[in-house]
């Protein structure tokens, strides 16, 4: 498949997930959005795998690749506990799913931090002014901060009330906080290397950061507006998906960059 | 050397970048390995400062797109001037 056919996998994969949902029984949603959820993770992990094993060892980016495909295995991982919640009892499936979204979004943000380092790591700058630089980044943490800052607040102040154990949506929320301002260098490093067969999946990561802040948009923006009915959630869910989706292209067009010669 | 086929040689190392980073970052890596590795600008780079510059190109290469892509690229680089 071309670079180009595997950057167009994502839309039409969100497309099939967002029909399939519209479609299904409104009793059957939920549990087709979470077999979609598990789906697109799955592919970010195969995904990402693939970038890191394009790589030797030693070599910087593989750290970054397989940093964040080990943070989907975690993340799935998380989501497997719920097939045995019936046999533990709450605590305890409390304390393991709060570990592994812990260990997820921890190993997530050190990849997402490896990865958006690549530049300067390779002795680079990115195009633009300072200031202009200086004010991408300062437009990602902003952007953060709106959309996925409010969600800690109500998490944490959910779990100092007592009324439900929270530890593994605040370990989620922390890690959108520290990952999803690096939207900024990692959309730089794509707009530096326009033109050239990098900017696959560098543009593809960009996607998937911009998905994830879009699917924290919308837990968040509706209740500005005291109004967040659930069905607008479950859609909203589908950016968790498109997430997935393109994190598994980005790793596999990295990996054809580096492994094939027949450049677009 | 006149200074059109000196040139070449930066835009030629570019080209062979470009197909990676971009048109428009190969030349500036260029210029910046050039005045790193060789304290030098791209106009002045001849034929014989190629090795020097595949040198130069190497750790930001290594970054980019891994150990053995990065040799592959360099070795096309050294043969399209024949060395």
């Amino acid at each position: 498949m071309t670079h180009r056919g595997l950057a167009a996998s994502p839309v039409v994969l969100f497309v099939l997930s967002a029909t399939a949902f519209a479609l299904a029984p409104a009793e059957a949603r939920e549990r087709l959005l979470q077999v979609e959820i598990d789906v697109s993770k799955t592919l970010a992990l195969v995904g990402l795998a693939l970038a890191a094993l394009a790589f030797d060892r030693g070599d910087y980016l593989r750290r970054g690749w397989a940093l964040w495909s080990a943070g989907y295995a975690f993340l799935l991982a998380r989501d497997a506990v719920l097939l045995v919640a019936t046999r533990v009892s709450p605590l305890e499936l409390a304390v393991v799913r709060g570990l592994f979204v812990a260990l997820g979004n921890g190993c997530v943000v050190a990849g997402c931090w490896t990865l958006a380092r690549a530049w300067s790591v390779a002795g680079l700058e990115h195009p633009g002014s300072r200031g202009a630089r200086r004010a991408a980044v300062a437009l990602g943490i902003v952007a953060t901060l709106a959309f996925a800052g409010p969600t800690l607040f109500v998490d944490v102040r959910d779990l100092a009330l007592g009324s439900r154990a929270g530890f593994d949506l605040i370990a989620s929320d922390l890690g959108d906080l520290l990952s999803l301002p690096l939207i900024a260098p990692v959309s730089l490093t794509a707009f530096a290397v326009r033109g050239g067969s990098l900017r696959w999946p560098w543009t593809l990561l960009t996607a998937s950061l911009l998905a994830w802040l879009l699917y924290d948009a919308v837990y968040t923006v509706p209740d500005f507006f005291l109004a967040a009915p659930s069905s607008l959630r479950l859609i909203g869910a589908q950016f968790n998906v498109l997430a997935g989706a393109c994190a598994c292209a980005a790793g596999l067009t990295q990996r054809k960059a580096v492994t094939e010669d027949d450049e677009e | 050397m006149s200074p059109q086929s000196a040139a070449s040689v930066a835009d030629r190392i570019a080209s062979r970048l470009a197909r990676y980073i971009g048109p428009h970052t190969a030349r500036v890596a260029v210029k910046t390995f050039a005045a790193r590795g060789l304290q030098r600008g791209p106009e002045t780079l001849t034929v014989t400062d190629v090795p020097a510059m595949t040198q130069a190109l190497r750790p930001m290469l290594r970054t980019l797109v891994g150990r053995q892509r990065c040799e592959i690229v360099l070795q096309q680089i050294l043969g399209e001037f024949g060395l």
